[in-house]
């Protein structure tokens, strides 16, 4: 206790001794139900270490962050990229479904006028002309569309 | 980090206990620091563990600490006994919290007195006061060590550590000078 406000005499440094002493022994005297808990409860801290490990906890974020770019590029390249040539029945279409489900981030709006979107993306590829269309297409292609299709 | 967290979880524990006088909310102290230690320094060296975990036990148990005031306050205001180990109204839960430790053979019953009367003496000073007396007395920490694990001063515990012996000096002196005599 070198760096103690004050040096103890005999008679407190024998009582904190004894204090010390007992602290010790009184660590000692813990029952077996209660060194069971604290073994439990080491074992519960202990076991995030394979769950939560922040290096394992990184290559997830990281593994994670590489299969969401994959898919949003392979997304990307299927709306910008122009059909092969010849391919006027949407064979790139199925590939575009199945990368909307694989990513399975969208309303299900979306699925529910996906086949308005197909039908879309095929008619406008022969053209630049919007095509007449049936009416059930042009009232869900209103809602979809923000209503561009009424004023224009 | 298990053979770290086997050679400090029953110290650990008994500091918990103190503060709280409460086993079930020490347990939770004691599994909670754990917890944190493993979550978020794990990576660390071993080295750095003990003054780490030092400073989250104290930071658990002063929260602990906070809760455990809250709910008792609550509860004498609805007219209950406050918490404790002891079930029954009026238990003393520091006359029973070593009423199920096994004493064994070389442990007898004038050191689980000796062992209440002390308990009951650093439950009942104020938590700073005894978490700088455990930690440099008990511990063995150092000024600065303890000031670190303790989120204050090297001042602060100079002075919580005055008034601590202090008052064990005055409350244990009798008791305790006379049985080591």
């Amino acid at each position: 206790m070198s760096d103690s406000p004050h040096t103890p005499d005999r008679t407190e440094q024998r009582l904190l001794d004894a204090v010390k002493t007992s602290l010790d022994q009184s660590e000692q005297t813990l029952d077996g139900v209660t060194l069971g808990r604290l073994r439990a409860a080491r074992r519960e801290a202990l076991g995030t270490l394979t769950t939560n490990h922040p290096r394992r906890r990184r290559r997830e974020l990281l593994g994670g962050f590489a299969v969401a770019a994959t898919l949003a590029t392979l997304t990307v390249s299927l709306w910008i990229l122009p059909p092969a040539p010849g391919d006027v029945s949407g064979n790139s279409l199925p590939a575009l479904e199945d990368v909307a489900l694989l990513t399975d981030a969208e309303e299900l709006e979306f699925y529910q006028d996906l086949d308005f979107y197909l039908w879309l993306d095929s008619n406008g590829s022969d053209s630049n002309k919007p095509e007449p269309v049936d009416s059930g297409a042009t009232e869900r292609g209103g809602q979809a569309l923000g209503g561009d299709q009424q004023t224009g | 980090m298990d053979s770290f967290l086997a050679g400090v979880e029953q110290r650990a524990y008994r500091l918990a206990l103190i503060a709280t006088s409460n086993r079930e909310d020490a347990l939770d102290i004691v599994q909670d620091a754990m917890l944190r230690l493993v979550k978020r320094y794990s990576e660390r060296g071993p080295d750095e563990w003990g003054p780490l975990f030092h400073r989250i036990l104290q930071s658990v148990i002063r929260d602990g600490y906070r809760r455990s005031r809250v709910r008792n306050r609550w509860r004498q205001f609805f007219g209950r006994p406050p918490e404790g180990d002891g079930e029954s109204p009026g238990e003393d839960p520091l006359e029973t919290r070593f009423a199920s430790a096994d004493p064994g053979p070389v442990v007898g019953l004038a050191q689980s007195q000796t062992i209440r009367e002390l308990d009951k003496v650093l439950h009942q000073l104020p938590l700073r006061q005894q978490q700088a007396f455990l930690l440099r007395q008990w511990e063995g920490l150092s000024v600065r060590q303890t000031a670190e694990a303790m989120g204050c001063s090297e001042g602060s515990v100079k002075t919580h550590l005055s008034r601590a012996v202090k008052v064990l000096r005055e409350q244990l002196k009798e008791y305790w000078l006379e049985s080591t005599t």
